[in-house]
Order: structure tokens, then sequence, then C-alpha cells
């Protein structure tokens, strides 16, 4: 009997052990439980494993000037966006602004004109500090031609241009070189005469890497 | 195995190099048997031989020097002639451009300093034979010819022209792929152009890649140029027309010469945006296909620049 008692004390003893202590340790007791079934399913769609390391985002504010093959020199800033999901981060996706007025028409009598521009590319050897990076960008662009007598002349067009180049990271800023091709330019009636068809781009890049929560 | 792969690879690519084109000497300017008129007689094109001691009323009569654009003659300003022999208020000098009117190996060896030489020229003997009102006209590539003259200082030694009409002038070619003639040049050697039945014989058909590497540094140098600002000599004026429609010279050139020109006194110079698609619309001899309008437009422009010069 004596014998029978002290196992019920001991048992009980050992159940108060493992009784969660309040509503918050049970909590997590389910927590667990319920992230083991979609932890399967993302393994099973062959995508890296969640954790608060690689589940994040990478935005990078930039720097850019664009001199255009033959024509002028332009400025303008932008903003480069991946994320871990986004093919571990090779996708990237970007918006910026440019315009002659940074560059060539800053004080002279070039063509101020401006370009309002989405692009997406691919970073290949994501691993290397030099990447090769190809994409696509569209662009909005608009020419002022400052004089009424001109109003008859193309001042606008939607732009589509072809980009391949590398990238360079560093432990702080990125730098990138893009030469890209225009698949339409000025043709003296439906595009506006100051679209050259090829340039390159230098930007300076950094990253700001978001963690997800 | 890599040398000869690199040998295999660049011999095809040399072989290709300035091919030569093929020119029927019978028919083509590009020959040796044909040249522009004005070279086997140039005092019925030349103000300045046809008159070389003029009298003092000869003297005060304006003379208009015209200058064609690349790759063509005189043959581009003899309306202009026509019209001002019948008008009777000025005269014209129709310059032929160094290099053209020739043959193809004329072409392919001048540069646009020899071009624009014979408009110096027939300045100089203009001026030194006492003509007192000089003014000068410049379609396609003889504008930039002309807006060269003014950033050179040769108006500064050779006293101030009175009025400078550019005609569908070239700063920006419309075949955006002249910008690469440094890079293709070399492979290409030539380029041909279609000609309209009445142009044979009036224009090159082949254009060397060296004389297109020439006009794509004398456009990119003027456009530079105007960037910087140009100002005309004092007393002159300037009038730009252009095609709103011009499939060889970008209209915004047009743009591009109105912003960077400026008179002696600071003034903007005129423009006047002409609804056409021909390039040079001032010449219509030769064209297979213009319209009434044409016509209009044409003859609207002679009878303005009559009155400009005259004023």
């Amino acid at each position: 009997m004596k014998h029978f008692l002290f196992f019920i004390l001991l048992f009980s003893t050992q159940l108060m052990a493992f009784e969660p202590a309040d509503r918050t340790s049970t909590d997590t007791v389910r927590t667990e439980i319920t992230t083991a079934t979609p932890a399967a399913v993302v393994t099973r769609l062959n995508l890296p494993a969640r954790s608060k390391v690689t589940n994040s985002s990478v935005i990078s504010p930039y720097l850019i000037v664009q001199k255009t093959f033959a024509l002028y020199w332009e400025g303008g800033v932008g903003v480069d966006y991946t994320h871990q999901k986004l093919a571990d981060e090779r996708l990237h996706f970007s918006a910026d602004y440019l315009s002659s007025r940074l560059g060539s028409a800053w004080g002279s009598n070039a063509l101020k004109q401006d370009y309002f521009s989405a692009g997406v590319h691919w970073h290949s050897w994501q691993h290397s500090s030099l990447r090769w990076v190809n994409g696509l960008k569209g662009s909005y662009f608009t020419v002022d031609y400052e004089d009424d007598e001109f109003n008859n002349l193309p001042s606008s067009t939607i732009l589509v241009a072809f980009e391949t180049g590398m990238l360079y990271t560093t432990s702080l800023l990125d730098v990138k070189m893009l030469f890209g091709v225009h698949f339409f330019s000025g043709n003296g009636s439906t595009i506006p005469g100051s679209v050259f068809p090829v340039y390159s781009q230098l930007s300076v890049l950094l990253p700001i890497r978001l963690n997800d929560r | 195995m890599k040398r000869k792969l690199f040998c295999a690879l660049l011999l095809p690519l040399l072989l290709a190099c300035n091919p030569q084109p093929d020119i029927d000497d019978a028919t083509m300017l590009d020959g040796t048997q044909i040249n522009d008129l004005s070279v086997y007689e140039p005092e019925k094109y030349l103000v300045s031989l046809a008159t070389p001691y003029p009298t003092e009323q000869e003297k005060n009569t304006p003379v208009l020097i015209a200058a064609h654009g690349y790759s063509a003659t005189t043959f581009e300003w003899d309306e202009l002639r026509e019209f001002a022999d019948r008008d009777g208020s000025f005269r014209v000098s129709q310059v032929l451009l160094g290099g053209h009117g020739r043959d193809f190996a004329d072409f392919k060896a001048s540069r646009w300093q020899d071009w624009q030489s014979a408009i110096c020229d027939e300045y100089r003997r203009l001026r030194k034979a006492g003509y007192k009102h000089i003014s000068l006209a410049g379609s396609s590539t003889g504008a930039p010819l002309i807006v060269q003259l003014f950033t050179n200082g040769f108006f500064d030694i050779n006293g101030a022209p009175d009025e400078i009409f550019l005609i569908d002038p070239i700063v920006v070619s419309s075949n955006k792929l002249l910008v690469f003639v440094n890079i293709l040049g070399p492979v290409l050697g030539y380029t041909t152009t279609d000609l309209d039945e009445g142009e044979k014989g009036r224009w090159y058909v082949y254009r060397p890649q060296e004389s297109l590497r020439q006009l794509m540094a004398l456009i990119n140098l003027t456009r530079r140029d105007l960037e910087k600002g140009i100002t005309l000599t004092p007393g002159t004026r300037l009038k730009i027309y252009k095609s709103e429609i011009d499939l060889t010279a970008d209209p915004v050139s047009a743009v591009l010469l109105h912003k960077g020109l400026r008179t002696a006194t600071g003034a903007k110079v005129d423009v006047e945006m002409i609804p056409s698609s021909l390039h040079v619309y001032t010449r219509l001899r030769g064209r297979d296909h213009f319209t009434p309008e044409d016509v209009d437009f044409q003859q609207g422009t002679f009878q303005e620049m009559s009155e400009r010069i005259k004023l």
C-alpha cells in the first residue's frame, strides 16, 4: 500500500511537472503541432525551409547614370526589390526615374527628356560576388520641346529595352553596369527623334535586407 | 587548334570588309562618265564666275549661296534658281559640295571640311568681287555645313551674311543605325540608296562608309555645339523650315537648332514646321510622287525666302 501511495504521489508530481504553467505554454505546444503539417508541404514543393535568417527581402535604392550612345548623359534614382521567394533572390523588380535634366540638359541646350521605367531582371551566378544580369525594361518616355511650333511632333512614347550586364556586390554596396538596346527608336515620324537605340547604365545600389516576421 | 579556329572565323570577316560596289559608269553619278553639270559649266551655277566684275547695281543685288545635301548635286536647287530668275530680285549661286557630283572615289576620299570648302570658296569670291548682300541656304547636310561656319569664325573674317535658310536640316538622322557607322562601317563598306527615275545620274547611289562616318562626325559635332549654344553674326537672321515627317533628317533636328541658335541680340531664330512628308520639300523635280500641297509648300517657301532677302 505504501508503495502504491508513493507511486501515486510520484506520478502526480510528474504530471504537475509536465503540466503547462499557463495558457501561453499550452499555445506553444499547439503551435508546434500546427506548423508541422505546412512544413511537410513546403518540403514537397522543394522550396527552402522557413527560418528567420533566410526568409527575407532586399530593397536597394540606387543612383543611376545613363549614357545614350551618340547622345546624352542622363541621371536618376530608382529602387530594386527582390525576395527569398523570388527564385532565391535571382528575380529582381525595379523602378526608376531618369532624366537629361540631371545630365546633359543641366545648363545646356540639350533636350529635357524623362524616362519613367519599370524593369524585371534575372541575376545569374547568385553565389558569386560578380553576377550576370539580364532583363527587360519598359519605360514611358517624354520630351519637352519648349515651343508650340513643335506641337505636331511626337513627344512621348512607350519604350521596351533588353538589358544585359554585370553586378558586383560588396559588403556595403552593389555596383551594376548594364547595356541596353531599345526595340524601337526614333524614326522621323512616330517616335521622338531623341530616342536612340543603345545605352549603357551605371548604378550604385545600397542593399537593405529586411527579415520577414 | 584554337589559333586555327580563330583564323577560320576571322578570315570571312576580313574578306567581307570594305567590299566595292558594282558601279555602272554609263548611268550612275558614282561612275566616271557622268558628272554634275556644274563641273562642266561652273559659270552657269556660280554667280562669282558668271559676274566676276559686278557693276554697283549688281553688287547691291542680293546673292543667295545654295548648298545641297549629302550625296546630292546642284540639281537640288535648280527650282529655286528658276524661281529667282523669274522673281528678279536676287540671284542664286549653286555650289557643288566638295567630293560630290563626280565619282565614288572622290566621294569616298572627301572629308566634311572638303564638302564645306565649296561654300567658303564661293563666299570669299563674292566678297572679293564686292557683292554686298550675301545670304546662304542649306538643305539637309548643307545646313550643318553652314551652321559650322558660325562656330569656326569664318564669317568674322569674311563678313556677316544677311539671311540664312535651313531647309530640312539634319542634326539627328532618322535612321538611327547611322550612330553605329564607326563600328559597322568597315564591314559594310557602303550603303545603297533607291533613287526615283528622275533622280538617277543626279544623286550618288552608293554611299561609302568613309563618307557616312564624315556625315556622322559633322552632325554629332553640330549637335554638341548647339548644346553649348551658337550665336549668329550681328545683323544675320536665320529661319529653319522643317518637314514634320522626314525619314532622312529627323524633325527633332529643327528643335535642336531652334534651342541652340541665337541671333547676335540673343533672340531666338525663326522656325516653321511644314506639314509635309518629303525630305527637302523644296525640291520636287525628279520625284516620282508629290502632291499639289507640296507644290504650295515649295512655292510658299521660295516666296518667303525672296521677301526676307529683299528686306
